[in-house]
């Protein structure tokens, strides 16, 4: 345990950090990894404290130096309306300092290749798009990563070693054990070519145990925090053959900067999107389909994968886990430190780092394990179980009884059911004969119409039921079924919860030629440059000039990603819609006056074969 | 599993051979040796004999199914378009030509022509396709 940490936050202290070092994540890093988790007192007291009220500027609450987590905790809860927030670089490194830290032969080298190379050109333009917002957007200061490592090395000199905070709750028949990691930085931007830099980064990872009655509780799931993935995608069953594990303990392959936390080791190619451009890509996904379902013409996926990358910035994150690992039989292990229950994570909601105030979350430091930008409580912290989508899913010892259980209600309900219809049916048959009788005898036509009326909503009535029934026999024999593989020791699909797979890109998939990666390089650039030279007057008839300058740069593109072939067609597609409604145009009458004719003729061949019987 | 030839494909594939034969019986090719032909013919003709054995080989292709007879085909008839658009554009429609590429391309991305040429392509429609 680390130094100076009291084992508090739960009712049962030694329980909880035995259970939580039993099966404490093995981190495995990329090899250039700057920052690795922390406690966080170590980071507070060089933290300075600031509170910002609305049209105000910063104001300094407590001086670099002279915080700590205690003190934090008292002064978390400021007025309604004041934003606190911490400062761990006091004095971003100047341009000189900067280099001459980027000459240090000790700091780990990160080396990649081609992330624009791996996507298309449209994505290429809003990378650029993104770079040039980065220059108007408030964000971290440049340097700010080299000065937050030179403190993070100090802080390792007074202490080293890694640490993870363990948090450890009992609900709906599981034991959730939840690691937070605490990082002084997320580099990603600055370090490993990603989309955000921010101080302070607080990663979580969970593993839930079901807790058996009486009996030794076994670990049933895995979930990673990874940012944009949510639910039931988060989570893996422990079976899992794609989670990795060393004896109980899962291994979590974390991303270099971002720190997102990946149950393969690997590439990911993820975008941020623009969310205000996804009702363009709901259009261009209904549109697709209509070319796809009534039109039935062939698979347009290029449609939407292209209209996907003009709405988002296309990233890297780099969890290749060849770096450093921390656990359990690696070279280095853990300090555990349970997760008070007060003070600091109670009260303190401001940010753990520099409030860039950028329109987009992205560069503004994460608030603490408990709240939310917002002040509002996290769903990891009062609802770990729900946030992976665990909470409706009964833990495995326990699915057996649970659903036997289950089993028996349904039965219960489709005896009712079926004692209902016996009922209805009799009642129904009594008005049928009834309402017959009323036809048949000299009484008004209106009680004859009411009665049948009433019937016809008896017997709809009857139907429902009757599928009802139907349903639940249904649903009983899947039941059984599923109860006798459970028996059996078969827990099904251990991936059956999933709607993505998120899977690291296979070496084909990010084997770039320098070509294609140096063209991805400058093309852009090269772009704006021809653009530029176009609008200068005189040089060609520049609508032409356009066309063929994005004729060749599309063809070259498409040359150097093998993609000429499906170029070509998807010009061939689009020739022929512009041939068709210049046609429609030319003969809109000659067609319409068709079309009309033709439904007409087949209406009288339908008419008359019904006249002759011939109704197949 | 033995593949169906969709019924289009074999009307394409027979235009094809038809063109085929109708520009050799055109040219003198059958009168002379393929030679002393290609000695004496011009450019245009020599440019549709050419074009006339591609004809051919496509509709073999087509006829046996091949992937790349398929894309020569699309590829063929987005040719084609440019050049009727580019008529269009000059105010000398050619309307029928438009039409019978119009026709050929859209029928052959069609799932199921795309399918009997590229039956490992082509995914099942999903759940929500059947309504």
């Amino acid at each position: 345990m680390a130094d100076g940490q009291p084992p508090t936050g739960g009712a049962r202290p030694e329980e909880d950090l035995a259970l939580l070092r039993r099966h404490e994540p093995i981190l495995r890093f990329t090899e250039g990894e700057l920052f690795f988790p922390t406690p966080a007192d170590g980071y507070v007291e060089r933290c300075s404290l600031w509170a910002r009220a609305p049209h105000k500027e910063p104001r300094l609450l407590v001086a670099a130096g002279k915080l700590d987590l205690d003190l934090l905790g008292v002064l978390g809860s400021q007025p309604t309306g004041t934003s606190t927030y911490m400062r761990f670089v006091q004095r971003p490194l100047s341009g000189r300092e900067y280099q001459r830290w980027r000459m240090q032969t000790t700091r780990p080298v990160f080396k990649s290749r081609g992330r624009l190379a791996r996507v298309g050109i449209g994505a290429r333009l809003i990378d650029a798009a993104f770079s040039i917002s980065l220059l108007l957007r408030g964000t971290v200061p440049g340097g700010t990563t080299a000065a937050a490592m030179q403190q993070y090395d100090t802080m390792l000199d007074e202490r080293p070693g890694y640490a993870y905070y363990g948090r450890v709750t009992r609900d709906g028949g599981y034991i959730t054990l939840q690691y937070l990691y605490f990082y002084v930085m997320n580099d990603w931007r600055s370090s490993f070519y990603g989309a955000n830099d921010h101080e302070a980064d607080w990663e979580q990872v969970f593993v839930y145990l079901d807790d058996r009655d009486g009996g030794e509780p076994v670990p049933a799931w895995v979930a990673y925090a990874s940012h944009g993935y949510s639910g039931d995608d988060l989570r893996r069953r422990w079976d899992d053959p794609h989670v990795a594990k060393e004896e109980d303990h899962p291994v979590v392959f974390v991303a270099a900067g971002s720190h997102a936390a990946y149950f393969e080791a690997g590439e990911y190619l993820t975008r941020v999107e623009a969310a205000f451009l996804r009702p363009l890509l709901n259009v261009i996904h209904r549109v697709e389909r209509i070319w796809r379902v009534t039109l039935q013409q062939g698979d347009s996926r290029g449609l939407s994968e292209g209209v996907q990358s003009l709405i988002g910035v296309p990233f890297v994150e780099y969890a290749r886990g060849d770096g450093v690992a921390i656990g359990a039989g690696q070279a280095s292990g853990w300090n555990a430190i349970l997760m008070p229950g007060e003070g600091w994570v109670e009260r303190y909601r401001g940010l753990w780092g520099l409030d860039t105030r950028d329109p987009f979350p992205a560069e503004r430091a994460p608030t603490g394990p408990k709240f939310n930008h917002t002040g509002t409580i996290r769903q990891t912290w009062h609802d770990p179980l729900g946030w992976s989508g665990i909470g409706t899913v009964a833990p495995p010892g326990q699915a057996e009884r649970e659903l036997r259980e289950h089993i028996v209600a349904r039965q219960e309900e489709r005896q009712s059911a079926r004692a209902e219809v016996e009922l209805l049916r009799a009642a129904t048959r009594g008005l049928e004969l009834e309402a017959r009788a009323i036809q048949q005898g000299s009484f008004p036509a209106s009680l004859y119409r009411a009665r049948s009326r009433e019937l016809e909503l008896q017997e709809a009535r009857l139907d429902q039921l009757q599928q009802r029934v139907a349903q639940l026999d249904d649903s009983i024999r899947a039941s059984e079924e599923h109860l006798a593989r459970i028996e059996a020791g078969d827990l099904g699909d251990p991936q059956a919860h999933m709607r993505h797979s998120y899977r690291p890109e296979t070496p084909r998939e990010f084997r770039i030629r320098t070509l294609a990666e140096a063209w991805s390089a400058v093309s852009i650039g090269l772009l704006l440059l021809g653009i530029a030279l176009l609008v200068i007057p005189g040089i060609a008839r520049w609508s032409v000039a356009f066309l063929a300058a994005v004729a060749v740069f599309v063809t070259v593109e498409s040359l150097l990603h093998q993609r000429l072939l499906k170029l070509t067609l998807n010009v061939t597609i689009i020739l022929a819609v512009i041939t068709s409604g210049i046609l429609l145009y030319e003969f809109f009458f000659e067609i319409a006056i068709t079309l009309v004719v033709t439904i007409a003729l087949l209406l009288i061949l339908e008419n008359v074969r019904e006249l002759f019987g011939n109704s197949r | 599993m033995k593949r169906r030839r969709p019924f289009g494909v074999t009307v394409i594939a027979v235009v094809f051979l038809a063109n085929m034969i109708a520009a050799v019986l055109q040219t003198d090719l059958l009168e002379t040796s393929l030679p002393r032909f290609v000695d004496d013919a011009g450019q245009f003709e020599l440019a549709r004999l050419i074009v006339s054995i591609v004809g051919v080989l496509l509709a073999i292709g087509l006829w046996r199914l091949q992937p790349l007879a398929w894309a020569t085909t699309m590829a063929w008839a987005g040719i084609t378009m440019v050049t009727t658009l580019l008529a269009y554009y000059r105010g000398e429609p050619q309307f029928i030509s438009m039409a019978l590429s119009v026709v050929a391309v859209f029928y052959l991305n069609s799932r199921e022509v795309q399918g009997a040429f590229h039956p490992d392509l082509i995914a099942e429609p999903d759940e929500g396709d059947h309504g």
